[in-house]
């Protein structure tokens, strides 16, 4: 950076000069005869600011002596005078780096130069339009605070700040992504969570190597133990509650910018059945429903499949008066079970992904026709049995049973691997799969713990927050799987 | 190499389960689902012939057994194209000389495979059960994976077959509500006990007698009472017990759960009804020297359900303890009857006096265990019977 004006511009003109929403302006210092320029851009600047607490007293007459002063001591008094005094405004900073400057003005900052001064004057006046603090659409809850993350980190965090006061409450930020250069957030309190994770988690964020992460879906897949796995190792959440709950459990989170969605580390398959109202309500329901959760994974899971082998090669299961209405029921049928229950699941699968996608009163529309479809008009063309019909109604109504969509997810493509285990070996099958499944889980970790904690390893004292949540009062320490710093919980 | 390795043992093991698996698929509307099967003597000109033939020829006693398999049809019991007018069950019957050659036979017979995993009763007809061994009769089925060791057992009283062929009151197939009405021992002294293959094995295996549950078809309908009685030794029946008589060994062998006793009040010669509560009998073995006898001490408790005396007060003392004796000597002649029945027509033990001597005198049993049952016919038993009438239902006097 060199004390001229002219030179310095012309760098960064040449640099992010050629779009038209970055503007240069040029005006003469307090009416002297410094030149100064100013370098923002149009939309990502708190224009009122710039105008009253900025170009307003950079371009006041100043009083005799200030003048005089300015002409005697120069550069450095200016200087002084725009750090010190000048400029009403709390966030302003000295760079001497032309690049720093570049990357501030594309961060939504205002730069200053002055002729004469070698350096430049990064003003923070960000401000731009962004979404305001809604209720989270993802998970939705009957009971608890209702604002949900958005766009805008430094909204985020301030929401995650006003829920703490513990001035161990850490935050390392990070920029990600080569050229989108993204603030991405890492969150955790300091005494509580592991040093090793937060190293660890640090780690990863530091070698991700990529262009842009437009979300913090590409970070979770960046930073995830076996991406092989069906089975999402980083939680996502709009919610600031559920953060913050994890914090405190000894957890770390990552909030990136750009994005509603931020992620906790490291996460296990019970954290995934667990919904934040489970604590709210009394603990009674709260256990009740969260086993209920349980239930509904094993009828998503198997419920098609155990349809399958009940039809196909166990009959003698299933009890007599059942069987021969079953038996009634599908006499005209024309398929084997596999592809009744493939079709049926297929189709189902089909409409819900068209329902999300289209637009809110259109994929009613939908619902409402997919609906009539499978479950009147196949049955009486004769091309499935009602039975199925309500295998497919039970089996989708329970995968929209878990609190997280990713955990659904995995969960729902587990579920054709064991119609086809079921299909080829009946319940035999079923239970060959479920024990693969089961291998596959007790040996995925995320971040140093265990998916399937407490249950492999075997830590008793977490039980009470796994299937059923114990009373708060029996909660009195932070899971042993975390290996927190501070175990009890005050 | 490691690699084309790796996919080698790979594509081994995938072959294995996709070689292996589907071989034994069957869809559940593919199988023919059979709820009962009765086996009986063939009568058939052919067979006897035959048989004649046979016996010329080797001198050796060949049985011609007719099988009935009772299928269902699922679509008459219910679905879109059930009429009502046809039976929703068809039975269908072929014979031949051994059970196994029979089901294969029925192959030719029937499109669905027949599917033994639901099948409920095995009826097995008296002249079956008089000349041939039961134990050749249920080893198909023992032996067969698909056929549960629960299916439970029936003699019947004549054809075999008929039992199936009566379309029930109430229930829609026969099978089912014999199946049912065999558990109905809940609430009647006088079924035998039930009599499930696995149960029936066991006991064929241990040579005891034992007795099995009777059914008897008539124009009305089909009936479950009484009981055959099944000689250990032999494994072929020796003989019905009557109602009463099961009724006697029901108190007797204290399996019994539920049930009425219509006692005759001594002083007015009237009906009283007595409602069984709890029962308990104990059968004491007492061994002097080379006498062996038995004592049976029946205890109940109970309630008075139904008098026909006048004016029947329950409140007076005396009427329950008329009531109780009534019911005492009613259950006694029961005993007796059955006892005579079983120890001197029969000469078997079926209530269980063999298992009480081999508890007490296990050094006794081990002499008499052999021929026990011509042992029992000449041991003297004792019987002592208690009724206690603890309430009289929610009115006490008629009026």
């Amino acid at each position: 950076m060199t004390s001229s004006l002219q030179r310095n511009l012309q760098v960064v003109r040449e640099q992010i000069g050629h779009s038209p929403d970055v503007i240069f302006r040029q005006f003469s210092f307090c009416g002297t005869l410094w030149k100064a320029a100013i370098v923002y851009i149009d939309g990502l600047v708190d224009k009122t600011a710039l105008h009253e607490q900025i170009m307003k007293p950079l371009m006041q007459e100043p009083t005799a002596a200030e003048k005089a002063k300015q002409l005697s001591d120069g550069a450095a008094h200016i200087k002084n005078w725009v750090i010190n005094s000048g400029i009403p405004i709390a966030e302003i900073k000295e760079a001497h780096n032309l690049n720093d400057c570049i990357l501030e003005v594309l961060s939504g900052n205002a730069l200053l130069f002055i002729d004469g001064i070698d350096s430049g004057f990064i003003l923070g006046i960000t401000g731009w339009e962004g979404r305001s603090i809604d209720e989270p659409v993802t998970e939705s809850l009957v009971r608890g605070p209702r604002d949900g993350f958005v766009e805008t980190l430094r909204n985020n965090t301030a929401m995650l700040r006003r829920r703490i006061k513990d001035p161990n409450f850490t935050m390392v930020v990070y920029k990600v992504g080569q050229r989108a250069k993204k603030d991405l957030a890492i969150v955790y309190i300091k005494g509580i969570a592991n040093e090793e994770l937060v190293a660890e988690v640090k780690r990863r964020v530091e070698r991700i190597n990529i262009d842009d992460v437009p979300e913090s879906g590409y970070v979770e897949q960046l930073i995830e133990d076996n991406y092989l796995s069906p089975f999402p190792q980083v939680q996502n959440t709009e919610r600031p509650d559920r953060v913050m709950s994890a914090l405190m459990e000894g957890r770390v989170a990552l909030l990136l910018d750009g994005t509603p969605f931020a992620l906790i580390v490291p996460v296990t398959f019970s954290m995934l059945m667990s919904s934040p109202e489970d604590y709210y309500e009394r603990w009674l329901p709260g256990s009740l429903i969260r086993a209920m959760r349980y239930g509904a994974t094993f009828t998503a899971l198997f419920l098609p499949a155990l349809y399958i082998s009940l039809i196909s090669y166990n009959q003698g299961l299933i009890p007599t008066k059942l069987a021969i209405s079953i038996a009634a029921t599908r006499e005209g049928v024309p398929f084997p079970s596999l592809i009744e229950a493939l079709m049926m699941e297929v189709i189902i699968e089909i409409l819900r992904e068209a329902g999300v996608r289209l637009p809110k009163p259109v994929g009613q529309a939908v619902g409402i026709v997919g609906g009539l479809v499978i479950g009147q008009a196949a049955v009486e063309a004769g091309i499935v049995s009602p039975i199925m019909v309500i295998v497919v109604a039970l089996t989708a109504i329970s995968s929209f049973a878990f609190p997280q969509y990713g955990a659904g997810i995995a969960i729902r493509m587990l579920r054709f691997g064991m119609m086809m285990s079921a299909a080829v070996l009946g319940l035999y099958g079923v239970i060959l799969f479920f024990i693969l499944i089961n291998a596959h889980l007790v040996k995925l970790k995320s971040f140093g713990v265990h998916y399937t904690a407490s249950f492999t390893p075997y830590r008793p004292k977490d039980w009470k927050d796994m299937v059923i949540r114990a009373p708060l009062m029996m909660m009195k320490q932070r899971p042993e799987m975390n290996k927190t710093q501070d175990r009890k919980r005050q | 190499m490691k690699k084309t390795k790796r996919t080698f043992m790979f594509s081994l093991l995938l072959s294995l389960i996709m070689i292996t698996g589907c071989w034994d698929r069957v869809e559940l509307e593919d199988i023919g689902i059979v709820l009962g099967v009765a086996i009986d003597e063939s009568a058939t000109k052919a067979a006897k012939k035959q048989e004649k033939e046979e016996l010329k020829g080797q001198a050796k006693e060949r049985k011609h057994i007719l099988m009935v398999h009772h299928f269902i049809i699922p679509q008459e019991v219910e679905g879109k194209t059930r009429t009502g007018k046809n039976k929703p069950y068809s039975n269908v019957v072929n014979e031949g000389e051994t059970i196994f050659e029979i089901v294969r036979e029925l192959s030719t017979r029937v499109a669905r495979p027949p599917n033994y995993e639901h099948l409920k009763v095995i009826v097995i007809s008296e002249e079956i059960a008089r000349s041939t061994d039961l134990r050749d009769i249920i080893n198909f089925f023992l032996r067969n994976p698909e056929s549960r060791r629960t299916i439970k057992m029936l003699i019947a009283k004549g054809k075999a077959r008929e039992t199936f062929e009566k379309k029930p009151p109430i229930m829609a197939n026969p099978a089912l509500k014999m199946a049912k009405m065999i558990e109905n021992t809940k609430k009647t002294l006088r079924m035998a006990p039930e009599m499930t293959l696995g149960d029936m094995s066991e006991k064929l295996t241990s040579e005891t007698s034992f007795v099995m549950q009777r059914v008897v078809t008539s124009k009305t309908g089909t009936k479950v009472a009484g009981a055959t009685v099944i000689n250990g030794k032999t494994h072929k029946m020796v003989g019905w017990l009557g109602e009463d008589e099961m009724e006697g060994l029901n108190w007797m062998s204290g399996k019994g759960k539920a049930g009425i006793v219509k006692g005759t009040d001594q002083k007015t010669g009237k009906t009283m009804v007595y409602e069984v509560g709890k029962m308990r009998s104990r059968i004491k073995p007492k061994v002097q020297g080379n006498n062996i006898s038995f004592t049976v001490d029946i205890e109940t408790e109970g309630s008075l359900r139904e008098d026909w005396l006048e004016p029947g007060n329950a409140f007076k003392e005396n009427l329950i303890k008329r009531a109780e004796k009534a019911a005492e000597m009613e259950i006694k002649r029961l005993t007796q009857k059955a006892l005579t029945k079983t120890q001197k027509k029969f000469k078997v033990d079926v209530a269980g006096f063999g298992k009480q001597l081999s508890i007490y005198y296990p050094k006794v049993w081990k002499e008499v265990k052999k021929d026990w049952d011509k042992h029992f016919s000449k041991i003297p038993v004792d019987i002592n019977v208690k009724v206690q009438i603890s309430e009289f239902g929610t009115r006490g006097t008629k009026m």
